[in-house]
């Protein structure tokens, strides 16, 4: 590789962070969708995610509206959105998150609070570097039925089962994708550009319901 | 090489930080020194360093040990102690640092308020990655009287001269050490075992003051 070197990931952890901490800090925090927090009883990791990280995010949640509009499914797309229970003493900023399955109990909603509303339907989380919080107990105690989480080479679903993450071959959320043709697809999206990319999905879309 | 090069440090940087969300997270991390702090009108940098960071620290902390008692200056380190002063909204937390001229009046005290306390008289600063807040203009309003600032590579001394700095060769704080000197024995000190790396500064020094 002759390029040059984009700056990487940095993360931060904080122990003993009381949850009125981390609340100020998000309130101050309200309206960026980076640096991103993870918050675990009192542990809480500060993320500033690299370029690389966020063009996989963005590709991903591309992939995701693209195949929901080709299957005629309707979802939203929640963005990095904070998701926290304080009676839990957990919170969490995804990479990218779909309503998917519960899209019509949130529609129109500007906030969501997790004590009414569900969980959202898919998460995608961008693991490239090691994360310093495993979030997926977050995810499993917050209900979070479907994860995919992408490594930097390969896209595993991650699917809620008796409280505990199971890894699956195809999606739930998205019936018959399945995480070979992610992880195709994702690695695809490296090479193409951004257009011609969308249209392979779409291609590849149509020839699995078809 | 087939092990991964860890970044020298973890930086991240948030906006927006209220004094009072800086304070509880300062109250919150107690005796512990990591990850350090540095706050400057509502910007919060926060700083995990990595061994090879606080190891440089160490060393430039065993070096001011062994000039000052060569050259018969009286030091006293307090380390990471947090600075910080509410009036101007300002904070940080060196690397390393100590008092010379005001060793006296700070000895033994188990609080440093800047209110009433003098600045330290030298701060070391370690910045092996770029950091994301420039430090400096922050120890010049607090009136620390010198830094030495290493970069991975080389280090530099910097004097307060009418509420800037300059670089010099010399240290005052410590005179006859210079930069040149200290920058040749930090690169030492990665090769070196404890012992000889200790005698060679105090030839250095011998070597200097002769």
């Amino acid at each position: 590789m002759e390029t040059i070197k984009s700056p990487a990931e940095q993360k931060v952890l904080l122990s003993n962070v009381s949850w009125g901490t981390y609340e100020r800090l998000l309130k101050d925090h309200q309206n960026s969708s980076a640096p991103r927090f993870t918050f675990d009883r009192g542990m809480l990791e500060i993320m500033s995610p690299s370029p690389e990280h966020e063009k996989l995010n963005r590709r991903i949640a591309q992939l995701v509206l693209a195949v929901t509009e080709e299957m005629d499914i309707e979802a939203e797309d929640f963005g990095s959105t904070t998701f926290r229970r304080e009676d839990l003493e957990r919170g969490f900023e995804p990479d990218s998150c779909f309503y998917i399955q519960n899209e019509e109990q949130v529609r129109g909603k500007d906030r969501i609070d997790l004590a009414f509303d569900p969980p959202p339907d898919l998460v995608i989380e961008i693991d490239i570097t090691s994360p310093s919080i495993n979030k997926l107990p977050i995810y499993a105690r917050l209900g979070v039925p479907e994860v995919w989480r992408y490594d930097g080479g390969k896209l595993e679903i991650l699917k809620l089962e008796n409280d505990e993450y199971v890894e699956s071959t195809e999606s739930v959320a998205l019936p018959s994708l399945t995480s070979s043709v992610l992880s195709q697809l994702v690695e695809r999206s490296k090479s193409l550009r951004r257009t011609v990319w969308l249209r392979e999905v779409r291609e590849k879309v149509r020839g699995l319901s078809g | 090489m087939d092990t991964v090069k860890s970044p020298a440090e973890q930086r991240v940087v948030l906006s927006n930080v209220s004094w009072e969300t800086y304070e509880s997270l300062l109250s919150g991390r107690e005796e512990n020194r990591v990850p350090r702090f540095t706050y400057d009108q509502g910007m919060l940098e926060v700083m995990s360093p990595s061994s090879e960071h606080e190891s440089v620290s160490y060393y430039i902390g065993l070096l001011v040990a062994v000039v000052a008692e060569e050259t018969g200056v009286d030091v006293y380190g307090v380390g990471s102690t947090t600075f910080k002063r509410t009036d101007i909204q300002r904070g940080f937390e060196p690397d390393a640092c100590f008092y010379a001229r005001n060793a006296e009046s700070i000895r033994g005290r188990s609080r440093i308020d800047l209110g009433v306390d003098p600045p330290p008289d030298l701060v070391i600063e370690v910045d092996i990655t770029n950091p994301s807040l420039d430090k400096l203009p922050m120890y010049a309003q607090i009136g620390v009287s010198e830094v030495w600032r290493y970069n991975g590579e080389d280090l530099d001394f910097f004097t307060l001269d009418n509420e800037e700095y300059s670089e010099v060769e010399s240290s005052v704080t410590l005179p006859p050490i210079t930069a040149r000197a200290v920058s040749d024995l930090v690169e030492k000190s990665k090769s070196f075992g404890l012992t000889s790396w200790l005698q060679e500064v105090r030839e250095a020094v011998r070597r200097g003051s002769s």
